[in-house]
């Protein structure tokens, strides 16, 4: 009697042992998948401050505002109000992507006269997924001023 | 003989969730490292994407005068060359991509450039420089990773 006691002792301190390991790995599990999906995001944010800061040089390497055209000819154009909008779907590379591109460049341009020359204006926003998924990652803005 | 029996079954039981427990100890460890590695790689492939890229536009900027800047191959290796003057003298800044660094040598622009004598900035997999138009693209690989290019417009072109 008393050596069954014993043995159901240590089964029952064996079960309370697991279930303290089983709540201990549901937080450990909890604490590596944020780990993993912070480092994924700080990757991501990583390549769309290279690509936004790409598309902001490409602006400031404009001569006249219509060199744009030129320019952003790898994407689509679009007419958002007073806007321009070139959008351009990318791999993290900056490399011209289809359908399963990982990143789309959006770059809204707005010039406004600015005696005696122009003054464009351009906000650019990178964002990543699809539909209704997409996510804003980084968003810059930029002027240059082209002289009369 | 019940008794006995009894006593096997418990036994097998304690057995049973021991080794469970081991198990589950044994997996937490596992997906532990491989989250770890994981994460760490990608923390590396950032760092040498990050350090490379802005280290070189950043040069790109701080060396921005007319006609300073050029991409220029010297025998099989191709570089970026920002020329700057003290004190009356030429000096060259090569920055090129040789056997998995990226490497800056700094050199009077009459010494004969040897790739072996750079400075090495960090470790990658590619490394390339291309000029279109204003445009300067700069393309880095990290090791194990994709490509990423950068473009800088050096203002005084």
């Amino acid at each position: 009697m008393k050596r069954h006691s014993g043995i159901h002792s240590f089964f029952l301190e064996m079960i309370l042992v697991l279930l303290f390991l089983s709540v201990s790995c549901a937080a450990v599990l909890q604490l590596f998948s944020a780990a993993h999906a912070t480092a994924r995001r700080s990757a991501e944010l990583n390549a769309a401050m290279v690509l936004a800061q790409s598309a902001a040089e490409t602006v400031q390497s404009a001569e006249t505002p219509a060199d744009l055209d030129r320019l952003f000819q790898n994407g689509r154009k679009k007419q958002e109000g007073k806007a321009s909008v070139y959008t351009a779907d990318c791999g993290a590379d900056g490399s011209p992507a289809g359908q399963n591109a990982a990143y789309r460049v959006e770059t809204a341009v707005r010039t406004s006269d600015a005696a005696p020359g122009v003054m464009l204006e351009a906000k650019i926003t990178v964002s990543s997924g699809d539909g209704s998924s997409r996510r804003e990652l980084f968003t810059l803005n930029t002027k240059k001023y082209f002289p009369g | 003989m019940n008794g006995t029996r009894t006593q096997s079954v418990q036994t097998l039981c304690i057995l049973l969730i021991f080794t469970l427990f081991a198990a589950a100890s044994l997996l937490l460890v596992l997906i532990g490292a491989n989250v770890y590695r994981g994460v760490s790689a990608r923390m590396d492939e950032n760092d040498s994407i990050r350090t490379s890229l802005s280290y070189v536009a950043n040069k790109v900027r701080t060396g921005d005068e007319t006609g300073e800047i050029a991409v220029e191959d010297e025998g099989k290796i191709r570089s970026l060359v920002l020329l700057s003057r003290y004190g009356g003298d030429v000096y060259k800044t090569y920055l090129y991509w040789y056997r998995g660094w990226l490497t800056e040598s700094f050199l009077a622009a009459d010494q004969p450039f040897v790739p072996g004598d750079g400075e090495k900035i960090t470790r990658l997999a590619g490394f390339s420089v291309k000029q279109t138009g204003r445009l300067l693209t700069v393309s880095a690989t990290p090791n194990g990773g994709k490509p990423i290019s950068i473009s800088v417009c050096p203002r005084s072109s």
